[in-house]
């Protein structure tokens, strides 16, 4: 009888990278209904869009290189196509989501060698990648209106295809204030669209509770999220402490925009990120300097992308000067490894 | 009685729960395997040389005879399990990963399992050291944990540098074994007494036993036997949280010290040796009881199995048979597992004896242990750092391995790596890490002896080089020295010469005479030389007349020049002849 031979261990916990990608579609769950109960369907049309982009574009490639198309079922393409399309406004032109998940998958992914190999994120390679040819179309939002509040301008009377509100985000407002004081500014209706910033907190609050999940079944861990969350109150509140009328307030970085998204769903992207403990937690630091400085002096309102493609270029840097201290060695051996002098 | 120290939090980094699977085999009593009617004995089933038979075939031996010894620093003897005679000493399979053969004795039972007399040391409390170390040494001692290190060697070592900490692992941390656990339940006594031996020969500044929590019933007849022992003031008994791998060597050390063993180091570098509960046992069986290492308890366990539980077997039973003893069941399962699931290796054929390195025989079936799907890519999430006892960053490793980059692995510490299989229990990509970091061991292994042998081999011809260069310089300085020396001397003579010259007629006589001694020389030389001439002469005329074509104008030039030279000869010789008259 001819018995298998195999390595050590032979015992496996059972997780495996299928269920991972399965848990973080689920904690996406929350974020995307709160999306879809403020915004309208047209959230949900443009992750059918992008998800079937993203699919299909990594079909295409398997194709092309031989591999076998059993590699979707590990479910990396979908939540590309899901995180992709949840940056999107509902309002976006239907070629929006779909080049933005053919370029996520192409050109993000499978471009440098399949799942593990991009150093970009390949959802925020395909936001910026929108943002910067299409900027009007990624950056207008439609007023937030849940059904149920008000019958004449609820969504359900404005689906896609039909002229909806549009307005500008809370952080577009306040970009394009001007010299408007903060006061001013606060009180100005027509700058800031009334329901937009208890929408949006409101979505933030949802993404938090799809972070929480996550962390709860480690998936991901808790420091990097604290720390790029931490990092951007404190240096917006520094920031803000510098001119109170006229940079924004450290709660409107974090309430606002795609920051709490970013924290729990974006940065903890294991591939593109820095993989050991203390490199996650420089990664979120950074991550959330380089949003405020984009914030406070760039031209873009958010600046969550481009801050995370600049350290996902650092990360590999970050890894080399943050390794442990190994058992038993003297101390930490850290930095890029000198040629041996031979 | 010291008090029970609990140890509420892990202080190794990282480690893992996986399920115990214990409970398989610690229900039952520890049961006693039925005596093999054949034993093999491997020459080498310790970490180190092989011992050297001291019997023959057709020889008749009891139990517990000694068969083969080993002199040598890290060697273990070799006892006959059972009585009987030896059949045959040959090359057998042994268990190991790559179906090695080793030589071994053969053994046939005559069924009588008659004893060896051996006396032991029953009143060990007065012996000493040079008493006690031999007898540990002839009783074929190793470390049962699994290093199969021979325990002498151990002991010799901690001897000569002093030890501060003794540990004991009783943590047993790797699913499914229970032979330590059994062990400490039903032999307390045997243990303890083990410890006192140790304490008694190294006297360390503190005893620890380390245990996980996970097995309180060992615990307590621990507790239960120790008043009364030999340490019972001395022996602190440690409760671990469950937690692999903390029976780690270096693990446990950290656990109950706090220190840790450095890289490439012993623990016997920071003052510590650690030993199994196992060894102590056997230990103390050898010495109160004068019984050699020829058995051991054997897991059996897995899912396969109708029968799991303990057993006390011979060392040389058939895998085979011991298995089909614990109702085998041959279709469930397709893997025969070393040790546990987390650290062991699979036999390639269960027709090879229980050595005493083997703990545990695991049989899973596919259900229990499902075999690893597909390596899937690295998503690089980390969770094999945040479980890696040691701090190594896997994922890096996996990295540089996987890509035969191995000078970085070994920047990354790879030799630190001490292989639990942890990150590899983790890896939702299923990629088989230990086995990469293996592979990657043994290549730069390979590489650096290659590049060991390469620079000896460049040193070897550069101090030839070298050699040669040196030689040849006191050649020619030999040569300048014998060249001045001999123009000094003609430039002496040549002084003399003018000055007797210059100075007194008289010596004009004396010149003459030099004169006429140089001449003399001179002719000398010329007939030498002419006498040569004609032996050559003489030679190629032979030549010439032998072979067949040479032409007749050839052999009479040649007639003409020996003619010639031995003109010359008789020249040379009258003028010699003159110039010895003048």
């Amino acid at each position: 009888m001819a018995w298998i031979q195999l390595s050590s261990p032979h015992a496996h916990n059972r997780v495996t990278t299928d269920q991972v990608m399965r848990q973080v579609l689920l904690a996406c769950i929350p974020g995307i209904l709160a999306l879809t109960w403020f915004f309208g369907p047209g959230i949900l049309i443009n992750l059918l869009l992008s998800c079937g982009a993203a699919l299909s574009a990594e079909a295409l490639v398997l194709r092309l290189r031989n591999r076998p198309l059993s590699v979707l079922k590990d479910h990396s393409a979908l939540v590309t196509g899901v995180l992709l399309g949840v940056c999107l406004p509902a309002t976006a032109a239907w070629w929006v989501p779909l080049l933005g998940g053919f370029f996520a998958l192409l050109v993000g992914k499978q471009l440098f060698g399949g799942l593990g190999q991009n150093p970009f994120n390949p959802a925020m390679a395909a936001y910026a990648f929108l943002l910067v040819s299409f900027p009007l179309q990624v950056s207008i939002w439609p007023q937030p209106v849940p059904p149920l509040a008000n019958g004449e301008a609820s969504w359900l009377h404005s689906l896609p295809g039909m002229d909806a509100l549009t307005g500008a985000t809370a952080l577009d407002a306040w970009r394009n204030k001007g010299l408007l004081m903060a006061e001013e500014f606060w009180q100005d209706k027509n700058r800031l669209a009334p329901d937009m910033l208890q929408a949006w907190a409101s979505v933030a609050l949802a993404w938090l509770l799809g972070g929480l999940y996550l962390i709860h079944q480690r998936i991901i861990n808790w420091q990097l999220p604290v720390a790029f969350l931490t990092t951007l109150f404190i240096a917006g509140a520094f920031v803000w402490g510098w001119d109170t009328s006229h940079y924004a307030p450290p709660w409107l970085h974090i309430g606002a925009g795609s920051a709490v998204f970013a924290a729990f769903f974006i940065l903890t992207d294991p591939v593109s990120g820095a993989t050991s403990l203390k490199g996650k937690i420089y990664f979120g630091i950074g991550t959330a300097l380089l949003v405020i400085a984009i914030r406070t002096w760039g031209i873009y309102p958010d600046g969550v992308a481009f801050s995370v493609l600049l350290m996902n270029f650092a990360a590999p840097a970050m890894d080399y000067y943050t390794r442990p201290r190994v058992y038993g060695q003297a101390r930490t051996k850290s930095g890029i490894r000198k040629e041996k002098q031979s | 009685m010291k008090e029970l120290l609990i140890l509420e939090k892990n202080h190794f980094h990282g480690g893992i729960h996986p399920p115990e699977c214990k409970d398989l085999s610690n229900q039952q009593p520890l049961q006693i395997a039925t005596l093999p009617e054949e034993v093999v004995l491997p020459l080498g089933q310790h970490h180190g040389n092989l011992a050297k038979p001291l019997v023959k075939p057709g020889d008749s031996v009891k139990t517990g005879q000694l068969l083969a010894s080993n002199e040598q620093a890290n060697g273990a003897c070799v006892h006959a399990s059972i009585s009987g005679e030896v059949v045959a000493i040959e090359s057998r399979p042994v268990p190991h990963v790559s179906g090695l053969s080793l030589p071994a004795i053969i053994l046939r039972s005559d069924g009588k399992d008659e004893p060896y007399p051996h006396p032991g040391l029953p009143c060990w409390q007065e012996a000493s050291v040079e008493e006690l170390l031999p007898l540990i040494q002839t009783s074929g001692l190793v470390g049962l944990g699994g290093a199969v290190f021979p325990t002498h060697t151990k002991l010799a070592g901690a001897l000569s540098k002093g030890i501060d900490t003794l540990i004991i692992n009783a943590a047993e941390c790797e699913p499914y074994i229970t032979a330590d656990d059994l062990l400490m339940r039903s032999r307390p006594q045997a243990l303890l007494e083990g410890i006192g031996i140790l304490n008694k020969l190294l006297k360390p500044r503190q005893l620890l036993l380390g245990i996980e929590d996970n097995k309180p019933e060992a615990l307590q007849a621990l507790q239960q036997a120790l008043p009364g022992s030999t340490v019972e003031n001395e022996l602190q008994l440690c409760v671990l949280p469950t937690r692999y791998p903390s029976g780690g060597e270096k693990q446990l050390i950290q656990l109950l010290t706090g220190k840790e063993v450095p890289s490439g180091g012993l623990p016997l570098d920071i003052g510590i040796l650690c030993h199994n509960v196992g060894t102590l046992a056997a230990l103390a069986d050898a010495v109160v009881r004068g019984r050699p290492l020829i058995e051991r308890i054997v897991t059996l366990t897995g899912k396969a199995l109708r029968h799991p539980g303990n057993y006390r077997v011979r060392i040389g039973t058939s895998v085979e048979k011991l298995l089909r003893q614990a109702g085998l069941e041959t279709e469930q399962s397709r893997r025969v597992i070393v040790g546990g699931p987390m650290m062991g290796f699979t036999l390639p054929s269960t027709q090879v004896p229980v050595s005493k390195a083997i703990n545990c025989l695991l049989l899973p079936t596919a259900d229990e242990l499902p075999l690893p799907g597909p390596e899937q890519p690295c998503i690089r999430c980390g969770r094999c750092e945040e479980v890696c006892p040691a701090q190594l960053l896997p994922q890096q490793l996996y990295f540089y391995a996987a890509h035969q980059a191995w000078n970085q692995a070994e920047e990354q510490q790879l030799f630190d790596c001490i292989e639990c299989g942890a990150c590899a229990w983790v890896c939702p990509s299923e990629i088989p890490l230990v086995q990469y970091y293996r592979y990657a061991k043994g290549q730069i292994q390979q590489l650096n002896a290659d590049a060991e042998k390469a620079e000896q081999a460049r040193l070897r011809f550069e101090a030839r080089k070298e050699r040669f260069e040196q030689e040849a310089k006191e050649k020619e300085a030999k040569r300048k020295a014998r060249a001045e020396a001999a123009a000094k001397v003609a430039a002496a003579k040549k002084n003399q010469q003018q000055e007797t010259a210059e100075k007194t007629p008289a010596s004009s006589a004396a010149t003459q005479d030099a004169a006429t001694a140089k001449k003399l020389k001179q002719l000398k030389v010329a007939k030498a030389a002419a006498t040569v001439a004609i032996k050559k002469a003489e030679k190629s005329l032979g030549n010439l007349q032998t072979s067949a074509d040479a032409t007749p104008e050839q052999i009479s030039e040649q007639q003409q020049r020996l003619a010639a030279a031995k003109e010359q000869l008789a020249k040379t010789e009258a003028k010699l002849a003159a110039a010895e008259e003048g």
